[in-house]
Formats: structure tokens, sequence, C-alpha cells
């Protein structure tokens, strides 16, 4: 290919791949570094920002340290506020066709946490993907805000209660939104919703209930649906965990029930923590048809200094009755936490359509830019 | 080229020898088709709606291939070589005008294609085309 035509491939991907991507935790880090997301993350469910031995997991898993807190605590806040953001982007290439280099934003938000005893604000806000033609009225969201009580402030564990806008809690819930199990198995990228969950929190178990509506102001969200989730999961060992899933989701068009349940287990010695997810899910279109899907992932995570390597298959039935619409996926990510805010990551998918029938494959190799606020 | 690529994938789909009786319907092909494979949140999503185009619900879709004039039809199917004649193939087997296959970079299963052409050539089951012209 010509230095022209590159040029051109690489304008047009840029104009066309402008996806972006919310990220979230990781849950390789539960079982492997602590029992609970609570441990490590001020939201119930996990994710976005840390508590005091999250920052402590931060600096020390990290190539070179670093302050872990906000700004590197530059920017003093009083103890009822807490602050933080992720910024991420991400360049690589794409199987196409046509093969193109792509380049993308993925996030850009920031997070406030209000605390005043057993009750709190939390905010996410920032840069979304825009509508088509209509990017000065939809550049800016606030993809989550709830107002929480919480039973024992300042600890760990026990009673939450929210009432907001947040993901319903469901699964296992990866980072990667493009794990089948997340885009397929009813935790999509931007399917926030509104909703009201009772969530409890004990080093040994935990469960999640969420009812919720799709966004009353925003007819465009993701969430079509009115529904309810449901998740339980049990620490058997401090090495093993077992959970159980159910999601109802109805739409104007269809209604979905989603069953499944989630094992993890931690290898002290080789420090390699294997996750599975399976789900069925249950779809009866009503104009007409019904289709039972299967949807799995199973991730392999390695630690190894300030690097955790994932290995993860994904497989998804679209509809078990019928030949030849299976999907697969194997992903290899290498995570490189440089300090205690930047990490770089190697994500890299082969896809493959109908496996050993010929099929069509795909593919891509980025690598992400991920700072931490 | 169109047509014998489809003519491929019918005859490979038939050798398989297994039934596929999904409903021929916009909101059964919108709903297992388009929806988990174009109306993810950063593509054709109503919240995105990338170059305009919407296909995470069935009036989304309704609206889409409307506006877009994605799918030819005709007055009494079945409606034979439509399914060529409709730009919604040209992107699933081929390419846009801007010289990308959608999905993009995840193709559709080979049987998904010809449940959409089928669509097409029986007639386009639940998709309103839009009046002719000066007849609005």
């Amino acid at each position: 290919m010509s230095r022209s035509a590159t040029a051109v491939a690489l304008v047009s991907a840029l104009a066309v791949v402008a996806l972006s991507a919310t990220a979230r935790a990781y849950p390789q880090f539960q079982l492997s570094k602590d029992q609970t997301c609570t441990s490590c993350h001020v939201n119930p469910a996990g994710g976005e920002l840390l508590n005091e031995n999250g920052f402590a997991t931060a600096e020390t898993m990290s190539q070179w340290g670093t302050a872990p807190e906000f700004f590197y605590n530059k920017i003093p806040t009083p103890s009822w506020l807490e602050l933080g953001g992720d910024l991420r982007a991400a360049s690589g290439f794409d199987s196409g066709p046509p093969r193109t280099a792509v380049v993308f934003p993925m996030q850009a938000e920031v997070y406030a946490n209000a605390t005043f005893n057993s009750l709190s604000l939390h905010v996410t806000a920032g840069l979304r993907d825009p509508q088509y033609d209509n990017t000065a009225a939809t550049l800016f969201s606030s993809r989550e805000h709830w107002l929480e009580w919480q039973q024992h402030p300042g600890s760990n564990d026990g009673l939450y209660i929210r009432v907001g806008r947040f993901m319903p809690v469901f699964g296992l819930r990866f980072a990667e939104h493009p794990d089948y199990d997340r885009r397929y198995g009813g935790t999509p990228l931007y399917g926030e919703a509104y909703g009201a969950a009772v969530e409890y929190v004990d080093p040994s178990w935990e469960v999640h209930a969420t009812g919720f509506i799709h966004d009353p102001l925003f007819p465009d969200s993701v969430e079509r649906g009115n529904g309810a989730t449901l998740y339980a999961e049990a620490r058997l060992t401090k090495a093993t965990s077992l959970g159980i899933e159910g999601k109802l989701d109805v739409t104007s068009d269809d209604r979905k029930e989603y069953g499944g349940v989630t094992a993890k287990h931690y290898f002290e010695s080789p420090k390699i923590l294997l996750e599975a997810e399976v789900e069925v899910v249950h779809q009866k279109i009503d104009v007409g048809g019904t289709d039972n899907q299967l949807v799995g992932y199973v991730l392999g995570s390695y630690f190894i200094g300030s690097f955790m390597i994932d290995l993860g298959l994904g497989a998804y039935e679209p509809d078990v009755k019928v030949r030849y619409l299976d999907m697969e996926a194997a992903d290899l990510n290498v995570h490189w936490f440089m300090t205690s805010h930047v990490e770089l990551i190697l994500t890299n998918r082969l896809q493959m359509l109908e496996l050993g029938e010929g099929g069509n494959s795909s593919g891509y190799s980025l690598l992400q830019f991920h700072y931490r606020l | 080229m169109k047509p014998h690529f489809l003519c491929c994938l019918v005859t490979a789909t038939v050798a398989c020898n297994v039934t596929d009786d999904r409903p021929e319907t916009l909101a059964y092909i919108t709903e297992t088709v388009f929806v988990p494979s174009c109306g993810q949140a950063e593509c054709h999503s109503s919240m995105v709606k990338q170059r305009g185009y919407a296909f995470d619900s069935v009036e989304a879709a309704q609206d889409s291939i409307s506006n877009g004039g994605l799918v030819d039809v005709c007055a009494t199917p079945p409606c034979t070589g439509a399914d060529a004649d409709s730009y919604l193939l040209t992107v699933i087997t081929t390419q846009d005008i801007e010289g990308h296959r959608m999905p993009l970079g995840e193709p559709l299963a080979n049987k998904d294609i010809v449940l959409i052409a089928n669509w097409i050539t029986d007639g386009a089951d639940g998709y309103t085309p839009p009046p002719p012209p000066g007849q609005n």
C-alpha cells in the first residue's frame, strides 16, 4: 500500500472507528488481592474510586509506585469528599476488511463521592460517544449518579442501598466490554439504567438485588428495558468463589431472561486466577419467535511483578437450535501497571465464526493508555 | 459478484442439511441479528447513531432502513433480485461507500446474511417502505 493510500485508510478509520468505551474495575483482583470489591473500591459493586486499601494496592503492584491518591495528593480535598477520574485512549490495527490503523478515545470521566455519615452521593460525569450529527448536545453526560445509604459507614461490608443511575449488578463484570459475557450476557457498554439496589457484602458472601427502568430522561439510552437483576456470590474458601445470577429485561420489542453461574479460583503458588461465567438467555420476540442463547467466557490471569497477563476464551451461541451461528473469541491482554496512575494495556483479539466450519474470522490488536487521576 | 456470493452462501447452507426456520420478519431479524451485531452502543445504537443509522430497536431499524433506502422491495413478492439491489446486503457482504464491510471488523454469520437476503426477497415482512416521491 502506498503512503497516500495508507494515509487515506488511516483518516477513514479515524472518522469511522471513533468508537469509545468506558472501562471499569478489574475483577481479576478479587481473591488474588483481597476478598471483595469493596476491599479496594468505594462502590459496593466495585470500580472507579479507590479507598485506602485500593490506593495501597495500586502503589505496591505498580512498577514505579508514586503517590496513588487523586492528583498525587497535591490537591487537598475535605475528608467527606473523594475525587477521581479515568482517561483512556487506544491505537492499533483492526483486521477489517479493509485492514486499518485505528486511533480512538475511550474514556474521559471524573468521579466525585461525597459522604455524610451513612449517606453518600456519587456522580460520574464526562465525555461519551456523541450522537451522529448532534455532537454539541450529546458529548457530555453523567453516566452514573446515585444516592447511597451504608449500614456501616467507613467499613467495607454490611448493607448498602442505592438509588439512582448505575449499572445493575450482574455477573463477573469484566472491564473489557467486548468480552462475550458482557456484550451478549446482559451488561453491555453504557448499559446503565435508573434503579434501586439492595446489596449486602461480607468477606464470605455477597448479594446484589437491583430493580431498574430504562432512562426516562434520555430515551436513546442503551438499556431499553425495565427489569431486575440478582447476583449472589459465596467465597467457599479464601481462594474459591461460586456465584449465581439472574436477569429479566423487558423492552417494547422483546423479553429476555438470563440465568447463569460464575466461578473463581486463585492458585496461590503460580499466581494464576481462573474465572468463568456461563449464561443461558431465553429471548421472546413480541411479534413472534423465540430463541435460547448460550454465553460463556473463561479468563485466566497470571500475575508477575507489575504485569497482569490475561488469556480469555469466549463462546456465544445466538440460537442453539440453528447450527453455524456460533462465535468464538480468544483474547490476550497484557497489562503493565507502570505507576500508581499509569497503565499500558496491549489487547489482542482473534474472533471466529462457525469454528472449524470455515466461517469468517476477524481480530484486532490495540495498545491502550490508561491514566487514573 | 454479489448474486454469485449469495448463491454460494445459500448453497453452502443447504448443503449443511440443517433447517433454519427462523421467522423472516423485521422484528425478529432486528432483535436477533441487528441488535447484537450492529446496534452495539458505540456503533448503530440510538445513542450514537453512527452515520445516522440505528439498529437497536425495531422502530429504529424501520426508520434507518426507510430513511437510508437500505432495502429494495417489490409490491408483489417474491422480489427476485431485490436482495442484490439492496444496500443493506451490500454493506454486510462486501463494503459500504467508505470501503468497510459491516459490522466493522466482525462479519455476520453466513446464515444471518442468508436470513436477511431471504427476508428481502420474500417482501421484507414487517418493514414499511417509504411512500414513492409525491405521495407523502
